[in-house]
């Protein structure tokens, strides 16, 4: 049987994190959540990702450095950015960037579900929700 | 002696030629002897003499007194008059010439000497003093400063260019006047006006300064100046009367009224930017458990929306709910905590004095909004404890609140009233009232609340900071409406603390001590 394509997501504050966990995965998706991009970045995960929430502002490097980096590294990933700081032209630096989606906390759960199902449909190697 | 150049007019030869002698005895040089006055003016326009012995009769249509006169006007030479007799006429005539002497013939030699010794000595005197008076006229127009001088009763006898100018009268329409008509001062604020610096120099027999008052010119130009009036002591120590001294200081006042500006602009930016950091991460602090909530739902209701409903799995996500959302309950109150919870520095200090330095603070703000501001501060108000500049800032705010009021009002008056004053027992308070439209009964209960604010672009937190503050003191801070418009904020503060006994003040404490 296929593997579900693995969704990542990356969120400092435990409550969000657990409960960005608890939504996709009451979606039938298959979810791991870190508390930090290097966190992320020290585990076998990366080579599996099929689609990265992160939040902007993360203890270390940023939500965004983050997605510049596996751009960088040759892992372009599909990424969804969250904050609760957000500013236009972050948004739109983020967007002009490649990011997928840009949500401002607290993020409308059935627009978080769509773009997460748009970006899984859409990658080569993706499945739908079981 | 000085030798002086004599010109002699005399119709008969001989007693000339004998004065001539006597001249020439005495020291002097004789430039000139005719028996005409019209001649005797032509000679004095051109030998210019130091002095003119001058007979009354003489040849020609000119008689004495008529080229006295003349060569007066024309070469302001002194004239003694030569004389055999002196009929009262005559010597009333020629006393209007301004003679320096007479001289009756016939005389003696040491006459004639002393009578010209005096009228030399007369001369020059004259000169000096003519020359010091063009000095001090000339000294007196070039300055930048307004000059007025007055006489004893304080009336103008003299005015310069520039004191012209700022009042708008001329130096003849306004000599001897009364100096309070032509100088009309007024406090800046207040718009009381003020007694003339002249009048009040007179009174105390002393220079009288006044660092900024309003001077409303004849025209009803307003103008800012500096003045000082003092009096003009003469040797018998009687008053001879007084000098007024005073510039037009407005761009020095535009200047500092600029820089009050700023530092208000920057103490507003500042609170802003205060108020601004903690409403980011107070927004923050309850984003993050929002954010759990909203997505907690959506998962429960998923949850719920399955085919079977998922109930064990819904439950734990409506039990995150019920976490998160005491999370940022908790947020929330431990943000009014900390609001109520900065301990104040408690120090003697002079109240009145830390209010008249914030409405310096405000002044420029009231005049943009032409608003007149009246103080009742209490002279016999002690030292009173309290944390100065959490004080000055709960009355800055009051104050600006008041401003806001009125300037969002329009009415016919605009006074920002601020009193101070001893209560019963050891209490003392302070009021700032204000005749803007008043505070709606519905919202008076809930303006010291946090985050309530009835203006457009408030934060919500002043009053109730300042509520916070007072209540650190030991004192109260309340509110009410003002008859027929505008109301009054009052707060009470203890006079005095016992001392030693240390004070932590993190609880609000509504009750007043002290007394």
């Amino acid at each position: 049987m296929q593997v579900a394509s693995l969704i990542v997501c990356i969120e400092d504050d435990a409550s969000v994190r657990d409960a960005i966990k608890e939504l996709l995965r009451a979606y039938g998706f298959r979810v791991e959540v870190y508390a930090s991009a290097e966190e992320f970045l020290a585990t076998a995960a990366l080579d599996h990702v099929s689609c990265l929430i992160t939040d902007l502002r993360l203890g270390g490097m940023s939500g965004l450095d983050l997605y510049r980096s596996l751009t960088g590294l040759g892992r372009p990933t599909p990424t969804i950015l969250i904050s609760g700081y957000l500013d236009e032209t972050t948004r739109l630096q983020a967007l002009s960037e490649g990011v997928n989606c840009v949500f401002g906390k607290p993020v409308p759960a059935d627009k978080l579900i769509a773009c997460v199902t748009e970006v899984l449909g859409r990658s080569s190697n993706g499945a739908g929700p079981l | 002696m000085t030798p002086a150049k004599v010109l002699i007019v005399e119709d008969d030869r001989v007693v000339a030629r004998d004065i001539q002698q006597q001249l020439r005895r005495l020291g002097h040089e004789v430039i000139g002897m005719t028996a005409r006055g019209d001649h005797a003016v032509g000679l004095a326009e051109q030998a210019r003499p130091d002095l003119v012995l001058m007979d009354i009769r003489l040849e020609g249509e000119l008689d004495g007194v008529e080229a006295a006169g003349q060569i007066r006007d024309c070469c302001r030479a002194p004239v003694v008059f030569l004389t055999a007799y002196a009929d009262d006429e005559t010597v009333q005539r020629a006393s209007l010439t301004e003679p320096f002497g007479y001289l009756l013939k016939p005389f003696e030699e040491s006459q004639l000497r002393t009578v010209i010794e005096m009228a030399l000595y007369k001369h020059s005197a004259e000169r000096k003093l003519r020359e010091s008076e063009r000095r001090y006229a000339a000294t007196l127009a070039s300055i930048g400063d307004a000059v007025i001088a007055t006489d004893a009763e304080a009336r103008v006898t003299f005015m310069n260019p520039v004191a012209e100018r700022l009042t708008g009268w001329g130096q003849e329409e306004a000599r001897g006047l009364p100096v309070s008509d032509v100088l009309q001062i007024f406090d800046e604020v207040s718009r009381e006006q003020l007694e003339d610096p002249a009048g009040a120099a007179l009174r105390h027999r002393a220079t009288i300064a006044l660092d900024s008052a309003l001077l409303v010119s004849r025209d009803g130009r307003q103008v800012r100046i500096a003045e000082s009036g003092a009096p003009i002591i003469d040797e018998t120590e009687s008053i001879a009367g007084t000098v007024v001294v005073f510039r037009d200081v407005t761009s020095r006042h535009q200047a500092e009224e600029k820089l009050r500006d700023l530092q208000l602009e920057l103490a507003r930016a500042e609170r802003l930017m205060g108020m601004g950091e903690l409403t980011v991460s107070i927004a923050h602090e309850v984003n993050q458990p929002l954010m759990a909530i909203v997505t907690n739902a959506a998962a429960c209701l998923r949850r719920l929306e399955v085919e079977p409903p998922q109930i064990p799995e819904a439950r734990l996500a409506a039990e995150r709910i019920i976490r998160d959302g005491h999370r940022a309950g908790n947020i929330v109150s431990s943000v009014l905590a900390l609001s109520r919870k900065s301990q104040p520095l408690m120090q003697a200090f002079d109240l009145n004095a830390a209010i008249l330095e914030v409405l310096a603070l405000v002044r420029g703000e009231m005049r943009r909004h032409n608003i007149v501001c009246e103080t009742e501060l209490s002279p016999l108000l002690g030292p009173v404890m309290g944390d100065r500049i959490q004080l000055q800032q709960v009355i800055l705010n009051l104050a600006m609140n008041g401003i806001e009021a009125i300037a969002a009002t329009p009415n016919a008056v605009r006074v920002l009233h601020m009193t101070s004053g001893q209560e019963e027992g050891a209490l003392v308070a302070v009021s700032v009232s204000d005749t803007g439209k008043g505070i709606d009964p519905d919202y008076a209960e809930r303006i010291f609340d946090s985050f309530f604010t009835a203006k457009s672009g408030g934060t919500g937190m002043g009053l109730s900071i300042c509520r916070s503050i007072v209540e650190a003191h030991g004192g109260q801070l309340s509110v009410i409406p003002n008859v027929p418009h505008g109301s009054t904020f009052r707060f009470t503060l203890a006079a005095s603390f016992d001392a030693g006994a240390p004070r932590t003040l993190t609880a609000p404490a509504r009750q007043t001590r002290g007394a």
